[in-house]
């Protein structure tokens, strides 16, 4: 009893579950596929997913104030398009890079407003802004081939090399650090907790809760720009399409983070590790010379074992820890509504 | 409290017993709801079930319709002993209930709605058949509902159509289609307008003509003359009485109801106040409400606040007190009205801003309303005023800890340490934590809306302590608290509220109750909030 109440303490800290999962994969793959772990393999396939890590932080704090962002992954798609088409047009790179942040801010703004000030449900709204805007990448690329800016300087953005890491890596690195500082740390970050936690009780202890959310989008909608950006600079060349879905591949790894769909509970590095987990994956499986046909169906099966592991674990953590049953049942059904 | 013995006054009417609970018991987390309560019901009769908020009433309701099931006592339905598990095995035995809240779906048929959920048992058909025959359905119906004023054609439109008396009548005639020995009444004049609620009364009339027992629970005492036959009175989870309606008079039904003893109960050792009186004339005023106005819930309120005092508001269910404090908070929007905090006049638009002037409230219905429940104490009691645990423009978990803890001793919260969550404490500590989360804000005036609301009574009285304190150190105060009791000996002074307007105001209580004592000041306030002309 004394041991299992210790390994119920240990479990019940939130993320471990996932993080000892990665690990699991990880020794899984290296056993079976053989450059699995060459140093160049990792750093091009982590490379190509900071595009994800950097929308994933955004939109934490949405999910985690209680919202839900869709429109980040088309967002994103499109603030490359401008960036790059800015770049083309012989602007310097900085321009470039500040046309793609705002082309996503003004989304987040967009978002921000209708939800926070009109009142409409977000999904709605996240949803409409994700038409729109890969409506918009559309008419611009039917208009101008977005193919190669001969600006040096727009593609050393993302390609320089620093310590061995491409500077993509090391900009998700800073913004991961930044941002969980912020919504660990801040005032503005306790209050996207209190928001999601429950709207009402947060209102009346004198939360702004509507500004809260509002902020958590704008902060969505300026990092998905700034990904965006980092993307047209490591491609090179932006077509229709770009970027689609990448909101959902996002929401799967906050949500295998264990970042709470209802609100209210996770954190960045959780979510990031939930991103991990999904590329990493991919990379194993494209590796192992399992047919890329089914990876889709691997990944969903992954997202739903995951998921309930992590549920069933939860439960015999708190089976054994001392609280009472009745608080158990709480949780739990909480934890019900958060899937 | 074994003074109360229960009391079986005088014959009752004709009419066999048809149900009969006895000494049920039932406890909630530590709380006593119901203690060996008795309820004896006739079939024919009216009977009507009163008490204060908290006496217990919605908690035997909920047993007799499966809902919930007793911890102890025995259940007789014509004399036989009965187990009611479910709402289907209250169904089944002819147990139905109507709610306060009307359960109509508005955009189906009232047909539909009569027959929500129970098509299939109605109308006999074949089981497997996945298909309801609408025109059987309502020949089945027709005339009962005639009965209660529906006609054939209005049964095809939809419920959403019509007012709230139409809606009750729908409830009504739902309940009956599975043809109920029982039928349960809870608050059915809610939301009704004066003319309409006689005729309601006349509906229950003729269900009782109909032979159908009826459970009748309401606030409105005046109501209960002249309808119901029987009233069992339930007060702190007890049955305090069962009496004849002939034998009895409003005066006595409202000392059984709050009972007068029961006052010894909040009865504690006075906190010394007149430093914070003594110079009465020193007095300065804290808060000025200016004709508050919001359609439909608050007519014209004006009052003033002064310093050192606690202003208590008095009113029933729906008359408008806890809207005021919303308003007043900046949580709901007013149509017209302002406020003058310290000489700054204008409105509150957001709790927020309240906060920055100096007003908090721990609020009602602690667990949705009050309660972050995923935060630790700390997280808790820092929220509304992070700038406190700032350092260096972050949150400093050291000053987090220093405040919470600062807090849990002042206040002896029990709880194993400062990084529990909130929702793991018990009902009077998260109370506490609340507390000292308006406090962390340092507010010149407290709101307290039913602060005692569901939490045991050793925790009560601290609650009660500490506001006396906050008071007596110079803190203005407001309570509303719907135990007439509570909010009487813990007031300086009363605004009652009916409908909206004030309608009385008593200075000094506690002086008056020494001087005419305390049912005086209870009677005058309960005619004042309540219909009943004086």
């Amino acid at each position: 009893m004394r041991n299992q109440s210790k390994l119920s303490k240990i479990i019940s800290i939130e993320g471990v579950v996932i993080l000892a999962a990665f690990v699991l994969m990880v020794i899984f793959f290296s056993l079976n596929a053989d450059s699995f772990l060459i140093p160049d393999s990792i750093r091009y396939y982590i490379n190509e997913a900071v595009p994800i890590f950097i929308i994933i932080v955004g939109l934490t704090f949405v999910i985690i104030a209680g919202g839900i962002d869709l429109s980040i992954g088309s967002v994103l798609g499109l603030s490359a398009g401008t960036s790059l088409m800015v770049s083309m047009w012989g602007w310097p790179f900085w321009v470039a890079v500040i046309v793609g942040v705002f082309t996503g801010l003004a989304f987040g703004l967009f978002n921000a407003v209708i939800i926070t000030i009109f009142k409409v449900n977000d999904f709605i709204v996240t949803l409409g802004t994700l038409y729109i805007a890969a409506g918009a990448l559309t008419v611009i690329t039917d208009k101008i081939q977005l193919i190669g800016t001969k600006d040096t300087n727009f593609q050393r953005i993302s390609d320089m090399s620093f310590l061995g890491l491409t500077s993509s890596i090391w900009f998700a690195l800073v913004i991961v650090v930044i941002f969980e500082l912020i919504l660990l740390k801040s005032p503005f970050g306790r209050r996207v907790f209190a928001t999601g936690i429950g709207e009402v009780p947060a209102l009346i202890s004198g939360i702004n809760t509507q500004r809260t959310k509002f902020g958590a989008y704008l902060i969505s909608g300026g990092l998905a720009g700034f990904g965006g950006v980092l993307l047209a600079s490591h491609l090179n060349s932006v077509q229709s399409g770009l970027a689609g879905g990448y909101e959902l591949t996002a929401i799967a790894g906050a949500v295998l983070g264990g970042v709470s769909l209802a609100g209210g509970r996770g954190s960045v590095w959780r979510a990031i590790v939930g991103a991990l987990f999904l590329t990493t994956l991919n990379q194993g499986l494209l590796l192992m010379g399992v047919n890329p046909l089914i990876f889709q169906i691997v990944t969903g099966l992954c997202i739903l074992v995951g998921v309930v592991v992590d549920r069933g674990v939860y439960k015999f953590a708190l089976t054994f820890s001392t609280q009472t049953r009745e608080v158990n049942s709480q949780i739990l059904d909480r934890k019900k509504v958060s899937l | 409290m074994q003074d109360n013995a229960f009391a079986e006054v005088s014959s009752l009417k004709a009419g066999s017993q048809i149900l009969k609970m006895s000494h049920i018991s039932k406890r909630y987390q530590g709380v006593q709801a119901l203690d060996k309560v008795e309820l004896d019901v006739r079939s024919g009769e009216i009977h009507a079930l009163l008490g204060g908020n908290g006496a217990g009433k919605s908690t035997l309701l909920k047993i007799l319709s499966g809902l919930t099931n007793p911890d102890e006592g025995t259940i007789f339905f014509h004399g036989q002993r009965v187990a009611i598990e479910s709402p289907r095995s209250a169904q089944e035995l002819g147990i139905s209930m109507i709610h306060q809240e009307l359960s109509i779906i508005p955009d189906l048929s009232v047909l539909e709605n009569i027959f929500l959920g129970q098509e299939r048992l109605i109308t006999q058909r074949k089981s497997w058949s996945p298909w309801v025959n609408r025109r059987e359905m309502a020949e089945k119906v027709r005339s009962v509902a005639t009965e209660f004023g529906i006609t054939e054609e209005e049964l095809w439109r939809p419920a959403g159509e019509f007012g709230a008396l139409k809606k009750r009548s729908i409830e009504i005639v739902k309940a009956l289609v599975v043809r109920p020995k029982i039928l349960i009444l809870d608050e059915p004049t809610s939301g009704l307008e004066e003319h309409e609620k006689e005729l309601l009364f006349g509906h229950m009339r003729s269900l009782q003509r109909l032979g159908v027992a009826l459970i009748w629970v309401t606030h409105h005492l005046d109501e209960v003359f002249g309808l119901a036959d029987t009233a069992t009175i339930m007060r702190d989870g007890k049955s305090v009485a069962q009496t004849s309606i002939e034998g009895i008079n409003l005066n006595d039904l409202i000392s059984l109801m709050f009972g007068s003893q029961a006052a010894a109960l909040i009865e504690q050792p006075k906190i010394d106040r007149t430093a914070g009186k003594a110079g009465s004339k020193e007095r300065f005023k804290t808060l000025e409400v200016v004709g508050f106005k919001r359609e439909g819930v608050l007519k014209d309120i004006s009052f003033d606040l002064w310093d050192g005092e606690i202003l208590g508001i008095a009113g029933l269910a729906g008359a408008g007190r806890t809207e005021l404090m919303r308003a007043l908070m900046g949580i709901d929007k007013l149509d017209s009205g302002s406020i003058n905090v310290f000489g700054k006049i204008g409105k509150i638009g957001h709790p927020e801003k309240a906060y920055e002037l100096g007003i908090a409230m721990v609020p009602e219905d602690r667990k949705v309303l009050g309660i972050l429940s995923e935060f630790s104490i700390e997280k808790s009691i820092s929220i509304s005023k992070l700038v406190n645990v700032l350092k260096k423009g972050f949150l400093s978990a050291k000053k987090e800890k220093d405040l919470a803890s600062e807090f849990i001793s002042k206040f002896s919260i029990k709880t194993p340490n400062s990084r529990e969550k909130i929702r793991n404490l018990s009902g009077g500590n998260q109370q506490k934590v609340i507390i000292s989360r308006c406090l962390n804000t340092n507010p010149r005036i407290l709101i307290f809306d039913e602060p005692t609301q569901g939490i045991d009574i050793a925790s009560k009285v601290e609650v009660h302590k500490l506001i006396r304190e906050l008071a007596a150190a110079g803190k203005s105060v407001i309570v509303i608290a719907s135990e007439l009791n509570e909010l009487i000996r813990l007031s300086d002074r009363i605004i009652i509220l009916r409908e909206g307007s004030i309608v009385g105001e008593l200075e000094s209580v506690p002086e008056r109750i020494q001087i005419n004592g305390y049912e005086v000041v209870e009677q005058d306030i309960l005619y004042k909030s309540s219909r009943v002309k004086v």
